[in-house]
């Protein structure tokens, strides 16, 4: 099995582009977080 | 707070099989999209309430418990797209990648926000995530997912939910993945629970060396995703998973015993280390046991044990340190998480080259034109002749057979065998709707194709066509004496 190391799967558009705003949403939700709080 | 925490964690337990079947029903982009366009929406009123300052607690939390609601909705989903965008070989790094990205934004996230209230206001906060998230739903329309449903009208959600356990229930791959991240999660929610105390009361740290603190199993987490591709080359899945724990457990020692601020700091960035490796290598396993059709329900009861795991965890180790010592906290974590690692040992891990979920489209339907896709039950035969002498090889293949069909959806399956003629079997199985038989050549995979192979080699490469039969009911009402 051929990998093109730890940071080989962000050269993929599509994946970058998901996993992005995954990280993204996701330190907004945590950030939302402590706004309210 | 209390009642805020409460908002965000608990739609995450609520909704998780709905949001799971959602995964695998509906348009993948669709629902993300939708949730995001949701979120932003709950972020701008949160921001509008701010901004003129007429929010009370009601409906911050209200706002809060649907923002929970909705990130809820999409957590599924957002795991169960990884292995549809990368290559196979790919797989575990993207997977490293995305496990070591949300430590970091679990980290980032209040630091940032911490930065943007004290420099700007809380307001800003909700208008700068507003920005964000609507930027994550504009940079997803150029994402293209591609999906293939046979044609065949999408599955009823309840229907998917149910399938969903009735999977877990047939599949030993899945069950020793939930297993293996069990004690992982019960045991590493310790030290995100108890590291506020450990560095207040211990290590008397101040604000800033809090965060140097935090800080260590972010980094510690990055220089493992650097050494990841090394270590899967080297090790098995299993032996990876053990090691960690076991380097955990002792991370975990050293912080039960140092008041030295630069032991604790490498203490825990092998902490950090150890869970990315540890939960990286799960969740690869479980991304690759896990057939596209069945993915994002597969994923929502994985993150329903994580979840619980993390939570029952944080209660159990926060009243240990209530009623002994933050000392002892550590200790015991340390010593459960040792013994949680050897438990585990000998439910292996499938080695992840074994496994081929690609759909096998082992059968093909009966050519049938008297039925639609919604009616049911169905029940399927097949009489098979096989050599008396053969019976018990016969029987272990179809036992597998047996347990495909149900990971597959169907509902029972059994065996008779003719009294007069030995060798003579009959098979039946039922499904709920012709729909869904039409779905079980979509949802075999490869990896079951090797029964397939054990029964042509009994019986050659014709088998016996399936016949389908509709199951008929009683009627409600019973036809009169006059009318039979």
């Amino acid at each position: 099995m051929t990998h093109t190391g730890a940071w080989g799967p962000l050269r993929n558009r599509a994946f970058a582009v998901v996993v992005s705003v995954n990280l993204a949403s996701a330190l907004a939700v945590f950030m939302n977080g402590l706004g309210g709080a | 707070m209390a009642l805020l925490q409460v908002a965000v964690t608990v739609p995450g337990f609520v909704l998780a099989l709905i949001a799971g079947a959602l995964a695998d029903v509906v348009n993948r982009k669709r629902l993300v999209v939708t949730v995001l366009a949701g979120s932003v929406l709950v972020t701008v009123a949160f921001a509008v309430l701010s901004t003129t300052g007429s929010h009370t607690q009601v409906s911050v939390v209200l706002l809060t418990a649907a923002l929970g609601s909705l990130t809820a909705l999409a957590a599924p989903v957002w795991m169960a797209v990884i292995p549809g965008l990368v290559a196979k070989s790919e797989l575990a790094d993207a997977v490293s990648l995305s496990s070591a990205g949300m430590s970091g934004a679990m980290a980032a996230g209040p630091a940032l926000g911490g930065v943007i209230i004290a420099t700007l206001g809380p307001t800003w906060v909700f208008w700068v995530n507003a920005v964000v998230l609507t930027a994550g739903v504009l940079a997803l329309g150029t994402w293209r997912p591609v999906s293939d449903s046979g044609g065949l009208p999408p599955e009823h959600l309840a229907a998917a939910m149910r399938l969903g356990l009735q999977y877990v229930r047939h599949d030993r791959p899945l069950q020793i993945v939930i297993v293996k991240i069990v004690p992982l999660a019960l045991t590493s929610t310790a030290l995100i629970a108890l590291l506020p105390s450990l560095a207040r009361f211990r290590l008397e740290a101040g604000p800033a060396m809090f965060g140097l603190l935090s800080g260590a199993g972010g980094v510690g987490a990055v220089a493992a995703l650097f050494g990841m591709p090394t270590i899967r080359a080297r090790a098995t899945p299993d032996a990876i998973v053990t090691t960690s724990m076991l380097a955990q457990a002792a991370a975990l020692i050293l912080l039960a015993t140092t008041t030295n601020i630069p032991v604790a700091l490498a203490a825990l960035a092998v902490a950090g280390a150890t869970s990315l490796t540890a939960i990286s290598t799960v969740m690869t396993t479980l991304q690759t046991v896990l057939p596209a059709w069945i993915r994002g329900r597969g994923v929502a009861v994985y993150l329903l044990a994580l979840q619980g795991s993390f939570a029952v965890g944080a209660i159990v180790w926060g009243a240990v340190a209530e009623r002994t010592s933050l000392q002892t906290a550590f200790a015991a974590t340390a010593v459960a998480m040792a013994i949680g690692a050897v438990a585990v040992v000998p439910l292996r891990l499938r080695p992840l080259a074994d496994i081929d979920t690609t759909p096998a489209r082992l059968m093909d339907p009966p050519p049938v034109t008297s039925i639609h896709d919604d009616d049911g039950p169905i029940a399927l035969t097949a009489r098979w002749q096989i050599d008396p002498d053969q019976r018990a090889t016969f029987l272990s293949a179809m036992e597998h057979v047996r347990q495909a069909l149900k990971r597959q959806g169907v509902l029972n399956f059994h065996l008779a065998e003719d009294v007069e003629r030995p060798g003579h079997i009959t098979e039946t199985f039922t499904v709920a709707t012709w729909a869904e038989f039409k779905r079980l050549p979509l949802r075999s995979t490869r990896s079951d194709e090797a029964n397939h192979r054990d029964l042509v080699d009994l019986v050659g490469p014709d088998l016996p066509p399936l016949i389908p039969q509709r199951v008929l009911r009683r009627q409600t009402s019973m036809p009169s004496p006059s009318q039979r």
